[in-house]
């Protein structure tokens, strides 16, 4: 007999085996958390951020039939951190946030979203779905692939440098 | 060796990291987790239509006959099926289908795996879904799609039960 299974879990299953109208739930349901994680991983930057969200939901329908029984949630903010690591890896150096702020007079917000271009891309990720999506160690490790020591060594590495940099940062050159 | 309990919390600031730099991190974090994200509309509009314009791997399925000139992908005649089901089928839910094709195209074969309510007439459950399946392969492909029978053609397996609504199956539970 089965077991009820959570809206994201049905969604997902009915979107790999073809259903649009469930996929575009899923997008619906997984949209918001997924743009803030690229807006964030991208320095602010909406056109990076769309770019980015456009690969990753492309990869996340063509892939849906072989996610086996990886949870939805972990799998499509890994496919999105990938798709991230690929459209900003050249881009985003000197990326500002899209209000276009003077340089000179970042609220504390802005400086940190410049900082945090600054981090290598797996520190950046980490410390960004740990800290502002509330994952686990446990959890950072399954989206980004690596084992739960590791996912917490990131979070941590990045959260030292931040904090060092959590003064006024110069905008990149 | 570190276990994973022994690291400090990489929320609570470390005692020797400069304090001010900590709190100006940590109120930066705050304004940052407060703003709105929503996704914007016309990026969820731009993000849809591209993602469902990725074709995925999927074997084509000739017509017939005048309409020999016709391929519909495998991936196609799924949609086409579910939603037929899914819009008629009360008691039974679709699981998965599986079309196959033979090596010059054609259909071989559609298999429907459903989930049935508990307690519902299997037989009348089967019958209907393998005759809309039938509807679609001749709306799709024309009526010389069933020459052979359509019994031959489509498969209805009841592969399990539940007591709730067989909608609300995640079919990788069950695998």
């Amino acid at each position: 007999m089965s077991s009820p299974a959570t809206d994201v879990d049905v969604l997902a299953s009915r979107a790999a085996r073809g259903d649009r109208d469930a996929f575009r739930a899923l997008v619906s349901g997984l949209g918001d958390e997924t743009w803030r994680l690229a807006l964030h991983a991208l320095g602010g930057s909406s056109a990076l951020a769309g770019d980015a969200l456009e690969h990753a939901w492309s990869t996340a329908w063509r892939d849906l039939p072989r996610r086996g029984d990886r949870d939805v949630r972990l799998w499509l903010l890994g496919v999105v951190a990938r798709a991230c690591e690929h459209v900003g890896a050249e881009q985003v150096d000197g990326a500002r946030p899209d209000r276009g702020a003077d340089p000179t007079d970042l609220a504390p917000w802005e400086t940190l979203t410049l900082a945090l271009t600054r981090l290598p891309w797996a520190q950046r990720t980490a410390w960004l779905l740990r800290r502002l999506h509330g994952l686990s160690a446990r959890e950072v490790g399954v989206v980004l692939d690596v084992p739960e020591l590791v996912a917490q060594h990131l979070v941590e590495q990045a959260h030292v440098t931040l904090s060092v940099w959590s003064g006024p940062v110069a905008p990149a050159t | 060796m570190t276990r994973p309990d022994d690291l400090p919390d990489p929320g609570r600031p470390s005692d020797d990291l400069p304090e001010r730099g900590a709190i100006d991190l940590a109120a930066a974090t705050d304004q940052l987790r407060a703003r709105p994200t929503d996704l914007p509309v016309e990026v969820a509009s731009r993000v849809l239509l591209r993602a469902l314009a990725t074709p995925r791997p999927a074997q084509l399925v000739r017509g017939f006959d005048e309409h020999a000139f016709l391929r519909v992908s495998t991936s196609v005649l799924t949609d086409l099926v579910r939603r037929r089901l899914d819009g008629v089928l009360a008691d039974g839910a679709v699981r998965r289908i599986r079309c196959t094709t033979t090596r010059d195209e054609r259909l071989e074969g559609v298999t429907v795996d459903l989930v049935a309510r508990y307690g519902t007439d299997l037989r009348f459950l089967a019958t209907a879904t393998h005759d809309l399946v039938g509807d679609v392969l001749r709306e799709t492909f024309g009526p010389e799609v069933t020459d052979g029978g359509s019994a031959a053609l489509v498969h209805v397996h009841v592969s399990d039960v539940t007591r709730g609504d067989p909608r609300l199956v995640d079919g990788h539970d069950e695998d």
